[in-house]
């Protein structure tokens, strides 16, 4: 129930905001007096004026095609919004009431507030500035305010669709901005533009409900009925007032005319008078320049002769210091030797001292020797007697020894004497022996006092030698030093003289200096002076010159002012012709009474609702038939289960009805309750979800919570679900009625075994496994459940292929048009008055600066096309200037096998998805409309032969070949619109249409990819389904495996058990059981993957929007995705049940029959 | 050492806080090629014996040990195993798989385990022959039961178990099953474990093991075992 959910939400929005239900347009405006007679018309509750223009306006850099309109400020700031869609006011006249999102009501002219919805680009904040740059008409008499600030942002109900607000002339030709601002900023002379009007009680029928309609028709034929007249007195009136207003202008040009012709003549006169006080002064400038010519000469002279006495005077100077520096260098030289030798005469002194110390030394080593010399004589003489004394003494020794020898040979060798004599032979032997050592000693003495004697000797004869010679050396040097000292008495005078002869040079240079500075300064002084007065001509001269120049540029002043008034006032006269001319040739205006489906806002948000109904109708079909499956097999197991009770029941006597009655009551209760829950959900959750979506693209406030609720549907939609479970339930209860209470009572036979026709095929059938076997006649053997399994999982994967394959579909768009069909990005449009230079000029920037080499020139243009069987809708017609050079820009192909179509001057080719809503093919005609401001095909039409139909996925077009647009119009065109491409940068962008706007003629430039992200947006929402679409296959996948499964192996859990008790194991089980489903999983997924391409292709032609096209094609990974993403469900589902299969207990299941 | 071995068996069930033991300290043995009779009073543990002796069930404590192996201390696993090679089962009310012809489901169980019989000759030797393709929602009880038994016999398993094989069948069917019990066990000198409440089928029993409350009562060898259709009840 979201799309009379949205319808609803739409409903209260726009009568909380009192939305016009007539908009009364006028292509001259309406006079006061005419207002008052549409309120006065029957069933009108009120009427506002507005007046409005369309513009090119510029918030922060950023341009935008906006819609002007003048409110009431008053009733603004009076008003107040009592909840998101309503706005309260006192004024009943106040119609389209705004809702204040930020900031405030504009309190004074000049101030605005801008849509809160379509704040596109770069952020505005409060304060911001509003710059109208041009019109779709010239806004001069219009609008008098060209900069607002911006003071709030505002939800409007007469613009609540993002895509676009409405067309307009300017820009890429939709309305992308509003702004509201006071009347006091459009010019008092601009009339109302048009009149909203408010239905006496529609607001209390639901909008775009055929009552709403057939309510409002009646006020509609009334205000057509007075169209004719309201046009009518329009025109006379305007006619009488610009009548009024030329008069009084023509009588203003003969009054200027006078009046400029005498200011000319005053000119004149003074100019002339200038001319003759310029001669005078160029007479006195010569004569002062030849008196200043004069006093340079002198001057020179002057310098002449200070430069000869200057030198003079430095070259006498220059000699005296000649001579003084040699002088000097003299003194230097004396002194530097002196310095030299002083040093040798230090040394000479020292070595003297030296030479006194060793006199000294050797006089008194003289004296020394010879008082020793007299001492060692003495010595030796007392020794040589020594030495005789002892030679003595040793003969006398002799003398002994040789008696004793004597004595001794005379007695016989033993006489006692002998050894006497012997011992004392010995003695005196012995004393020899010492005299003589004695002897040698004192001898030893002698030679050693002898020698000491003779170095004496020696020693004393070479003193006396030394001592003359140093005596002569202390001579020599005292001689030296006395040499020196006066050597240096002479250098002192030297020096004295010198510094004298410096003094006298220094006194005599400075009175020199002094003389020569005092005639520079003089001659310098004099210069100065000269230099004055030439300054002062020279800017005499300048002065003459600069009022020459003046009389020149005044004379041609004069000149350009003369003609440029006399062409004004032929002008002026002309134009008071033309003027004249058109107020005799003002035509009967046109008016239009239009009711809120020309809104495009309210249309197509009714139209997407709608949309979503068609959706609607499809997604709870499969979820019903799953639904009815689920509770059928349910149910049936649940009477199955109580087979003996309810055996016993018909055997005490209850009636069919009431055994029935029990199960019913307990169906219906379940089924009521989760009917309950679900509807409380969903109708809440899902509409939410979506409407939110929507949101994106409509700018009608979120619907309060909780959502409205449609009884209708929803006791449509849980009655249908509780009837099926009821009806399930009853067919249940009645097959297991019909059986006789005995055999109830009984256990259930197990359903007998069954050949299959597989088995008929003997060579396959023996090939295959028991297991295999096992489920083969499983699946036939419960039908009812095989056809569940694979409707339920054939519908979860044509929900996730719908889901997978709708994303597809919705990004192809992008990835299919940008590029492989559109290669250009940015549109440069020219008025229609530029010339064919200008044109060319454009085309070379945008050759230069863009990023191709291609552009192409196009005549594009909004146009109308209709068919014989279907209405006219607008298209841009797009006429090529030059077809080769275009079809680098725009590929043209069919669809389906990618053939190129040939374009050529004579071709008509439509977009797709048009020649489909037209419902036409190639070779058919169909008619091509001019429209008027507000979108009504003008006139019959010119007929066209359809050439092509090309692959196109966003917007509407008509691609025409100039000679037959021609043909059929039988206009010639004017290719003022270049496609071309520009770098994706921002800032490269900024300057590359800067540049552009540089140009006169260039009127707009977009950048058509710039759209491609609304586009995004847009269809995000969408994308908001996929993922509805994803959860609800999950859930069904899980519900459907989870209680098939559940049932299997309650069914079978004897079966099972047999298998574990023959020793299966758990895999074994797993296997045997899962096979099946698995099986069933994969067979529904391939059919669902068949289901759910038809599927996806009705989803997609049903949602899509009148001006794109979704991509037709499901990518293969679509397919893979949804065949996997089951198969993953289902094999989740599989390995939770096999805690289950595993609590399968052999005891108690073979215990005994259930 | 004796084929099977039941050594203090206990098996207690846990009736939310009351605890009963189905076997309690159950202690018995017998030997390989006989045909075993284990007779017993409702609830006296019977079924229990049988299930731990097949290994569907686990016993609380004790041993069980079957030609040497200790079956007691099996896992989940080997259990598992020890059905699939070691084991036939037959029970009062036959469980055969109702989706597969009677020779199917004797090739169901002999596919899996190592040494099987040949499925056709299995159904030969129970009499039913003629009814090889007939699927069990054809045959009578009688024959279900030959079937399920041929399925026991044709996995060639060490221990064939019956659990009431004749409760569900009337007398002359019962009788005719009982035989070909009998007749099985001799010719092919398996050992068959079979539990009833009748007396009267410990005639033909070449052990008779009387259980009373969960325990082993009494064991008697039948030295004369008679054929089992001599017998009356």
């Amino acid at each position: 129930m979201t799309g009379p959910d949205m319808r609803i939400g739409a409903d209260r929005f726009y009568d909380g905001t009192h939305l016009y239900d007539v908009r009364l347009l006028s292509t001259l405006g309406y006079s006061d007096s005419q207002i008052g007679e549409v309120e006065a018309v029957e069933g009108v509750a009120a009427v506002m004026p507005s007046k409005s223009t369309d513009v090119m306006g510029q918030i922060n850099e950023e341009q935008y095609a906006m819609r002007i309109a003048s409110m009431p400020i008053k009733a603004l700031n009076d008003s107040s919004c009592t909840d998101a869609c309503t706005v309260e006011s006192t004024e009943e006249n106040y119609l389209n009431r705004l809702i204040l999102e930020r900031g405030r009501w504009p309190e004074k002219a000049g101030e605005c507030v801008i849509s809160a919805d379509r704040v596109a680009g770069v952020p505005v904040e409060m304060g911001d500035k509003l710059e109208v740059l041009y019109g779709s008409q010239d806004l001069d008499g219009v609008l008098k305010t060209k900069l607002f600030t911006i003071v709030g942002t505002v939800h409007s109900s007469s613009y609540v669709s993002s895509v676009t607000m409405g067309a307009t002339s300017l820009g890429s030709g939709s309305i992308q901005q509003f702004a509201y601002v006071s009347e006091a900023d459009f010019d008092a002379d601009c009339p109302y533009t048009e009149l909203f009007i408010e239905v006496e009680g529609a607001s209390d029928l639901f909008s775009g409900s055929d009552e709403y309609k057939e309510h409002v028709g009646v006020v509609v034929d009334r205000l057509e009925g007075m169209a004719d007249n309201l046009a009518q007195s329009r025109l006379d009136d305007i006619k009488k007032e610009a009548q009024d207003e030329l008069d009084e202008k023509s009588a203003e040009y003969e009054y200027e005319k006078a009046d400029a012709l005498s200011k000319l003549d005053d000119a004149k006169t003074e100019l002339d008078d200038a001319e003759e006080k310029l001669d005078d002064a160029d007479q006195q400038i010569l004569d002062g320049q030849s008196k200043i010519d004069s006093g340079y000469a002198q001057l020179y002279d002057g310098y002449a002769q200070l430069d000869a006495q200057k030198a003079e005077a430095y070259g006498k100077l220059a000699d005296a210091r000649k001579e003084l520096e040699a002088n000097q260098q003299k003194i230097d030289d004396a002194s530097v030797e002196l310095e030299s030798k002083r040093s040798e005469v230090e040394s000479s002194k020292e070595k003297k001292i030296e030479l006194q110390g060793q006199l000294e030394q050797a006089s008194t080593g003289l004296e020394q020797a010879q008082a020793a010399l007299p001492e060692l004589e003495a010595g030796i003489s007392q020794l040589e007697a020594g030495i005789a004394q002892a030679e003595q003494g040793i003969a006398e020794l002799n003398v002994g020894i040789a008696e004793l020898e004597a004595q001794i040979s005379q007695l016989p060798e033993d006489d006692p004497q002998r050894a006497a004599l012997e011992a004392q032979l010995e003695g005196l032997q012995q004393q020899k022996t010492s005299a003589q050592e004695q002897l040698a000693g004192l001898q030893e003495q002698l030679a050693g006092l002898q020698t000491q004697k003779t170095g004496l000797e020696t020693k004393i004869a070479e003193l006396e030698a030394a001592i003359p010679q140093l005596e002569d050396g202390i001579a020599q040097i005292d001689a030296g030093i006395a040499a020196f000292e006066e050597a240096e008495a002479e250098l002192a005078a030297g020096k004295k003289k010198l510094e004298d002869g410096w003094a006298e040079y220094n006194s005599q240079a400075a009175s020199a200096y002094t003389q020569i500075a005092n005639g520079e300064n003089q001659l310098y002084s004099s210069e100065q002076q000269l230099i004055a007065s030439q300054q002062e001509l020279e800017s005499a001269r300048t002065d003459a010159a600069q009022g020459r120049e003046e009389l020149e540029d005044g004379k041609k002043e004069y000149e350009k002012e003369r003609k440029k008034a006399l062409d004004e006032l032929a002008d002026a006269a002309q134009l008071i012709a033309d003027a004249q001319k058109d107020i005799d040739d003002l035509e009967l205006p046109d008016i239009y009474v239009l009711d809120r489906t020309k809104n495009y806002g309210v249309e197509s948000q009714v139209a997407d609702s709608e949309r979503i109904d068609n959706i609607a109708r499809v997604f709870p079909f499969i979820f019903f038939l799953v639904a009815a499956l689920v509770a059928l097999t349910t149910m049936t197991r649940m009477v199955d289960e109580d087979r003996v009770l309810i055996g016993t029941y018909k055997a005490l006597g209850y009636s069919k009805a009431s055994i029935t009655g029990r199960y019913l009551i307990y169906a219906g209760l379940a089924s009521t309750i989760g009917a309950i829950i679900g509807l409380a959900i969903l109708s809440q959750v899902l509409p939410f979800t979506i409407s939110k979506a929507y949101a994106i693209i409509y700018n009608i406030p979120d619907y309060p919570l909780p959502m409205p609720f449609d009884w209708q549907f929803g006791l449509l939609s849980g009655g249908l679900g509780v009837g099926i479970t009821l009806a399930a339930t009853m067919a249940a209860a009645m097959a297991t009625l019909r059986e006789q209470p005995a055999q109830l009572m009984l256990p259930r036979a197990p359903k007998a075994g069954k050949r299959i026709l597989l088995e008929r095929i003997a060579p396959l059938w023996k090939r295959v496994s028991f297991s295999w076997k096992v489920t083969f006649r499983n699946l036939f053997r419960y039908k009812k459940r095989m056809f569940m399994t694979v409707v339920g999982i054939a519908g979860c994967t044509a929900l996730l292929l719908t889901g997978w394959g709708l994303h597809d579909s919705i990004w192809d768009i992008i990835d299919k048009q940008f590029g492989p069909v559109v290669n250009y990005n940015v549109i440069t449009k020219m008025g229609n008055d530029v010339s064919e230079e200008e044109l060319i000029s454009v085309e070379a920037y945008m050759r230069d600066k863009g990023d191709t080499e291609d552009i192409t020139r196009v005549q594009s243009s909004n146009m109308q096309v209709g068919s014989a069987r279907h209405n006219p809708m607008g298209v841009e017609v797009v006429v090529p200037k030059q077809v080769d050079e275009f079809a680098k820009l725009l590929t043209m192909k069919e669809r389906i096998g990618q053939v190129p179509i040939a374009f050529d001057d004579t071709s008509v080719v439509l977009t797709e998805k048009l020649a489909k809503t037209l419902e036409i093919s190639v070779g058919d005609t169909f008619q091509l409309y001019e429209q008027d401001d507000i979108g009504n095909a003008l006139g019959s039409g010119f007929t066209l032969t359809l050439t092509g139909i090309m692959e196109n996925y966003i917007g509407s077009s008509a691609y025409i070949g100039k000679d037959a647009y021609s043909m059929a119009t039988g206009d010639t065109c004017s290719f003022t619109t270049l496609y071309g491409r520009c770098t994706d940068g921002v800032d490269e962008r900024l300057v590359f249409t800067e540049g552009l706007h540089e140009f006169d003629g260039v009127r707009t430039v977009t950048y058509n990819d710039e759209t491609i992200d609304s586009y995004r947006t847009m269809l995000t929402s969408v994308d908001m389904i996929v993922v509805v679409l994803v959860v609800s296959a999950a859930a069904l996948a899980f519900i459907v495996l989870y209680n098939l499964t559940n049932i299997n192996i309650t069914e079978r859990r004897r079966e099972i058990a047999s298998l574990k008790v023959l020793g299966f194991t758990k895999r074994e089980v797993y296997a045997y059981i899962f096979r099946e489903i698995v099986l069933l999983s994969l067979l529904g997924a391939l059919l669902g993957l068949i289901l759910g391409t038809f599927l996806e292709s009705f989803v997609c032609v049903t949602a899509e929007v009148d001006y794109v096209m979704f991509g037709r094609d499901i990518h293969t990974s679509s397919y893979v995705i949804s065949f996997v993403m089951t198969l993953a469900f289902t094999a989740f589902v599989m390995l939770f049940m096999r805690k289950k299969l595993n609590t399968v207990d052999m005891v108690e299941s073979l215990k005994s029959v259930e | 050492m004796a084929f099977v071995e039941f050594k203090n068996v206990r098996k207690v069930y846990h009736m939310g806080e009351v605890e009963v033991a189905a076997v309690d300290d159950m202690n018995f043995s017998f030997e390989e090629g006989e045909f075993v009779v284990i007779v017993g009073p409702s609830g006296a543990g019977k079924t229990t014996v049988l299930n731990i002796l097949g290994g569907i069930d686990t016993a609380t404590s004790g041993s069980i040990l079957l030609d040497g192996n200790e079956i007691s201390a099996y896992n989940e696993q080997e259990l598992t195993q020890y059905r699939r090679h070691d084991i036939g089962f037959v029970f009062q009310f036959y469980n055969l798989v109702q989706n597969l012809t009677a020779l199917e489901n004797v090739e169901l169980a002999s596919q899996i385990c190592k040494d099987p019989l040949d499925p056709r000759e299995s159904l030969e030797a129970v009499g039913l022959g003629h009814r090889i393709d007939n699927f069990p929602g054809q045959l009578s009880g009688g024959e279900q039961q030959r079937v399920a038994i041929a399925r026991a016999l044709a996995k060639n398993p060490k221990l064939l178990l019956c659990d009431e094989p004749t409760g569900a069948l009337d007398y002359q069917t019962g009788k005719a099953i009982l035989e070909l019990l009998q007749e099985r066990c001799h010719e092919t000198g398996r050992t068959v474990v079979l539990i009833t409440h009748n007396q009267a089928f410990t005639a033909i029993a070449d052990r008779v093991i009387h259980v009373r409350e969960g325990k082993a009562a009494s064991i008697e060898t039948n030295a004369q075992p008679v054929s089992a259709s001599t017998i009356e009840w």
